[in-house]
């Protein structure tokens, strides 16, 4: 079965059900848990915070966006396709804006990816070619955990037979020694917000002068080994994201030398949805399909343009700032998800859905936009995402 | 005791997951935390496991102190989540520069979700 | 690039002893003990160690296999059957589960699980073949068939493949 744990969307999973005893080989904990949550912290279908029938959630969720004057949809980074397109179908009805976590963290690179202005590679490349990879900003072994199991790292590919010790050559640059830093064989500890200076040094190094900040050796001999690379990929999350000014940049610097860009992060799946719908993938207003930072989350929540909101399976609440969060407290808000959490907890309606690949199928794009399809391995009475937005539509 | 600056860089933690309660205990126990170095602990007179305040212009909020295996003086971290969100600013400029924050020894009890945000 | 890993080590014949309750003594009584070396032995009592400290496997003494050594062939495939299954901690490696969490690195790094599941994990997927020592059930890594180890056997060698790319230092190998 396909993972959809996160977006490295694994395919090898071997899942056996018997006599309700879940077994699952080869998903990783988060994985696993991901399955094995199907009867644990479920979501209960609730009117400000009152138990009642998920009929009686979806019609009074209809009745708050007939009503509503503006209305937004966030999250579906962790939907599938299906539900994606159907939020979409959804917020141009309503005229909603609509929103995800890249707008958050890590847009810009995003939309530099998908643009098309930076180089780019399937992950199955990365397994058969890649001998130098970077993990700048990001923790792939706790965001991805089998990203370089699988691919980046540990894998004997076409043209890298010879196994990690001497086939690969891994750099880590974070602020803290993550788990990843733990095991690549460089890592470069950069001082909070100081990206910026590293990636000077860096272009010192290659083109043959001393860098002038941070350990010149260290420096100096990553340096080689990214001009001796045939295959370099550069690994990017949100760590780097909030830590440096310059994307443009950084986008330049990889360019010059020759590597890849692959971003780690689950919401560009959807990111590739509405890129090639709206040439956005945020922030976007159905109404007349226009884009704007206002239309972001952060300010949507800190401003008072809208009066309603759809959250679809995200987590937001735990990541905005605690003021703009507990905003959602103040407007309709209705989260749409498998599990509660404390953005289900801030929201006025709760509606309960399907774990998605896991009662339910549908399509989903792995980080390097591979297309996958899951299936359904769970029977449950829960609805799809799918089932619950195109109702809602329905319904108006 | 004196209060002292720190700045704070947040994690993903591999062991919170997303189907987790934010109520169970054992995810307020990985997430209300805010680890530190070892100078960090004894400048303050804290010890591992006890409670601190960690404030800044944005709010304040009460976690446990953990010590960090491996980092630098002057720099905390703590898990992304409801806990470290009271420590955020409220502009999305300042948002992605790093965070600022003091501590307190406290006897005061962990903040709880409800607090935060009722 | 790392010195240690492949240091050979000497076979060590108080492992056997130190380990197992089972004696050389007892097989020996169920092998033929003509010391015909079809096995590869001189003797059928060194073919005896050698079962009992993995570095062969009962196959090799053919005449095992006729009809006149069955009985004993079956007592000695019942007892050493727990051998050859040994649980993980008898055998020395040691998994902490609750520092794991099923990335994989060490399923797709050991070389034994690479030779023994080509389509699997040699090329980084998850073990696809019964025969692999390494593989993540329900989000841990869990050890079988640890007799293939290379750290056990006759030639042992000190491996460290799985130990070195855990993150969380979730494999070790107490004493070394
Ligand atoms: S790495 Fe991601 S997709 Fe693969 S098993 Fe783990 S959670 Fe699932
Ligand atoms: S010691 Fe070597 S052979 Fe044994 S399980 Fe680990 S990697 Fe495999
Ligand atoms: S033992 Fe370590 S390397 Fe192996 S799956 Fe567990 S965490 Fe990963």
């Amino acid at each position: 079965m396909i993972c959809l744990g996160c977006s490295c969307l694994c395919d090898d999973l071997e899942f056996k059900n018997e006599e309700n005893k879940i077994t699952v080989g080869n998903a990783c904990l988060k994985g696993f848990k991901r399955i094995d949550a199907f009867n644990k912290n479920r979501l209960i279908s609730s009117i400000n915070k009152k138990e009642a029938s998920i009929d009686d959630a979806i019609n009074k969720t209809i009745e708050i966006l007939k009503n509503s004057k503006k209305s937004a949809i966030f999250g579906l980074e962790n939907s599938v396709l299906e539900a994606q397109n159907e939020s979409i179908k959804l917020g141009e009805k309503t005229g909603s804006i609509i929103d995800n976590f890249s707008s958050v963290y890590g847009g810009y690179l995003i939309n530099r990816f998908l643009d098309g202005s930076v180089n780019t590679c399937t992950l199955d490349d990365v397994r058969d070619n890649c001998d130098v990879s970077i993990y700048w900003g990001c923790d792939p072994m706790s965001t991805h955990p089998r990203l370089m199991s699988k691919f980046s790292y540990y894998p004997r590919g076409k043209n890298r037979q010879r196994g990690w010790e001497e086939d690969r050559y891994t750099i880590a640059i974070d602020a803290r020694k993550s788990l990843t830093a733990n095991i690549t064989k460089k890592f470069i500890k950069v001082s909070p917000g100081r990206d910026f200076e590293l990636f000077k040094a860096f272009k010192d190094v290659l083109s043959g002068k001393l860098p002038k900040i941070g350990d010149k050796k260290l420096l100096m001999n990553v340096g080689t080994s990214i001009k001796k690379a045939k295959y370099g990929v550069v690994f990017v999350g949100d760590g780097l994201d909030y830590s440096m000014g310059y994307m443009n940049d950084f986008i330049d610097l990889i360019n010059d030398i020759g590597f890849k860009l692959q971003p780690v992060m689950d919401c560009i799946g959807f990111n590739k949805l509405l890129f090639e719908r709206f040439r956005y993938i945020n922030s976007i207003d159905l109404e007349d399909k226009s884009y704007a930072k206002d239309n972001s989350i952060f300010n949507l929540l800190k401003g008072d343009d809208i009066d309603s909101i759809l959250i679809v399976e995200s987590d937001i609440a735990s990541y905005l700032p605690h003021k703009i969060a507990k905003k959602l407290k103040d407007i309709n808000s209705i989260y749409i998800g498998p599990h509660s959490n404390l953005t289900a907890y801030l929201s006025r309606i709760n509606i309960p859905s399907s774990i998605s690949g896991v009662e339910s199928g549908g399509n989903a794009y792995r980080m390097d936009l591979k297309e996958e399809t899951a299936e359904k391995v769970i029977d449950s009475e829960f609805l799809s995402q799918y089932e619950i937005l195109s109702r809602i539509g329905e319904g108006l | 005791m004196s209060d002292n600056d720190l700045i704070i860089i947040s994690y993903e933690d591999r062991n919170v997951f997303k189907q987790d309660s934010p109520f169970d205990n054992s995810y307020i126990e990985k997430m209300a935390i805010i680890e530190l170095t070892e100078e960090d602990m004894n400048k303050n007179d804290i010890k591992d496991d006890e409670n601190i305040l960690v404030y800044n212009d944005n709010g304040e909020v009460v976690v446990k102190a953990k010590k960090m295996e491996e980092g630098d003086v002057g720099i905390a971290s703590m898990p992304k989540g409801p806990w470290f969100s009271v420590l955020l600013p409220n502009n999305i400029e300042d948002f992605y520069k790093h965070i600022n924050a003091k501590i307190k020894k406290t006897e005061d009890p962990i903040t709880t979700i409800e607090f935060i945000f009722d | 690039m790392r010195d240690e890993t492949f240091i050979r080590n000497t076979y060590d014949i108080s492992y056997v002893a130190k380990n197992n309750k089972l004696s050389p003594m007892e097989i020996y009584k169920l092998l033929p003990q003509t010391n015909c070396k079809e096995c590869g032995e001189e003797t059928c009592m060194a073919f005896a160690f050698k079962l009992l400290n993995k570095g062969t496997t009962l196959d090799k003494c053919t005449p095992l296999y006729e009809e006149e050594y069955k009985e004993e062939r079956k007592e000695l495939e019942k007892i050493l059957k727990p051998i050859m299954e040994a649980d993980v901690t008898e055998t020395g490696l040691v998994i902490h589960e609750d520092l794991c969490f099923g990335c994989g690195n060490c399923v797709v790094a050991c070389p034994v699980n690479v030779a023994e599941d080509p389509k699997g994990c040699a090329i980084g997927k998850g073990a696809s073949s019964d025969k692999v020592i390494l593989k993540v059930e329900n989000g841990k890594v869990k050890a079988q068939n640890i007799e293939r180890c290379r750290r056990f056997g006759e030639h042992k060698i000190l491996c460290n493949a799985c130990i070195t790319p855990c993150p969380t230092k979730a494999i070790e190998f107490p004493g070394g």
